[in-house]
């Protein structure tokens, strides 16, 4: 890279951080951030800064109703869905999920031990449902035609704007890019995976940036076996 | 015996995550109690009125509480996550209220005239900190770099916005955000602050 273009890119990276690219430019330097170690050693060490931006305001007391209507929401939350055995099993299980370099292999072995089931649908079709890991709050359903098939999801956050599900089909160790969607109001959403069932082993759900990534940037929220 | 809240209570931020994601209330509650207080007052500084500030840290934790596991630690603290979730959802939820396109396309004058007045001009954020007496590491910075990384920060604008609304070049906007956030940076690292 040249020094023109290493200038350039820690401009970049820094308007990044703290949220000043356009659209295009944002995830145009996505991309090169998963290709770029030096670029990502740069925005890790501008993290405090940006961080500190946040702290700088001054400081309000919340009205006590928001704690009130926050924690009656997520209670009632938590009420629907806590697995039984929660309350005393160890919870070491979780931090392993949220580490990177083994989340992925994680999220496989968690699904593989999951809720699966299979029945045959008509024309040929297929259905697999699989149930995520650990909290069972994201469900996924793949129903499969041939080669191709489609995503069915329910559970689904709200993104920010600058976010978006991506499918991802996995095959030999590899994760293939597939479709780009956003959750409908209720959580639900359908996800078309138009191509190359044929061999896959499993098909994931991530969040990327707007505009999809080539390979994932954050750990799988659920996956679906898909049945040779 | 401690309760589920005392246990929760004894675990650093990271600790809680896993908790949260397996749905744990009282360990979402330690969490907001620690954070809440920080988000809220970051929301109101964006969005410029407390009921609409209590809606997106409402907002916020609530995408906390339903995704808590996608918080990768490699990435910075449990802090600067939730207060990047935060700002986000402030700077959306100001978007979304004044009808702001993706891109715009403005002099100062018209600037003023197709953003509502809770929607942070250049002046609001000056005001803004004036009036609120912000501490920290901006006041540190030339007011010409303050300025460029407020606006993107607590604004909302992209660095093309900013020069169009400054009348300065692009680079230069750019190279004020750089060098304003690597001083902070510094700063920081030397323990200045």
């Amino acid at each position: 890279m040249s020094e023109e273009n290493r200038e350039r890119r820690g401009e970049d990276v820094a308007a990044y951080a703290i949220g000043g690219l356009e659209p295009d430019e944002r995830v145009e330097l996505e991309r090169h951030l998963a290709e770029c170690e030096k670029c990502r050693r740069d925005l890790r060490w501008l993290a405090p800064a940006v961080s500190s931006l946040g702290e700088s305001v001054e400081r309000l007391e919340p009205p006590p109703s928001l704690r009130r209507d926050l924690m009656e929401a997520v209670r009632n939350e938590a009420g629907r869905s806590r697995p039984a055995a929660t309350p005393d099993r160890p919870r070491r299980f979780g931090g392993f999920l949220l580490r990177p370099a083994i989340g992925l292999a994680a999220v496989a072995l968690i699904v593989a031990v999951g809720v699966v089931a299979y029945s045959a649908g008509g024309g040929g079709g297929e259905t697999v449902t699989s149930r995520s890991a650990p909290n069972g709050a994201v469900q996924a359903t793949l129903e499969r035609t041939g080669d191709s098939g489609t995503l069915e999801l329910a559970g689904l956050s709200q993104l920010p704007s600058q976010e978006v599900y991506q499918a991802w089909v996995q095959r030999d160790g590899r994760m293939e890019p597939s479709s780009l969607f956003a959750p409908r109001e209720n959580g639900t959403a359908s996800a078309a995976i138009p191509r190359d069932l044929d061999g896959a082993r499993r098909v994931l759900v991530t969040v990327e940036p707007r505009g999809g990534s080539q390979a994932p940037t954050s750990p799988p929220l659920v996956g679906v076996g898909v049945r040779s | 015996m401690a309760t589920r809240r005392e246990k929760a209570e004894r675990l650093g931020d990271e600790d809680l995550m896993p908790l949260i994601a397996e749905r744990d209330a009282e360990a979402f509650e330690v969490f907001y109690d620690r954070h809440g207080g920080i988000a809220y007052s970051l929301a109101y500084r964006i969005v410029g009125s407390r009921q609409a500030a209590e809606d997106v840290t409402q907002e916020a934790f609530i995408s906390i509480w339903r995704s808590g596991a996608r918080f990768d630690p490699t990435r910075g603290s449990v802090r600067s996550w939730t207060l990047g979730i935060v700002r986000n959802r402030a700077i959306d939820a100001l978007r979304r209220d004044s009808g702001k396109a993706p891109k715009l396309d403005f002099d100062d004058d018209a600037l003023l005239e197709q953003r509502p007045s809770e929607v942070l001009t250049e002046d609001e954020v000056v005001r803004r900190d004036q009036a609120a007496g912000v501490t920290g590491a901006l006041q540190e910075l030339p007011s010409d770099q303050s300025k460029v990384i407020q606006l993107a920060y607590f604004g909302g604008f992209s660095h093309s916005e900013i020069a169009e609304m400054l009348g300065m070049p692009l680079g230069t906007v750019k190279g004020r955000m750089r060098l304003g956030m690597e001083k902070i940076r510094m700063r920081m690292a030397e323990g200045l602050q």
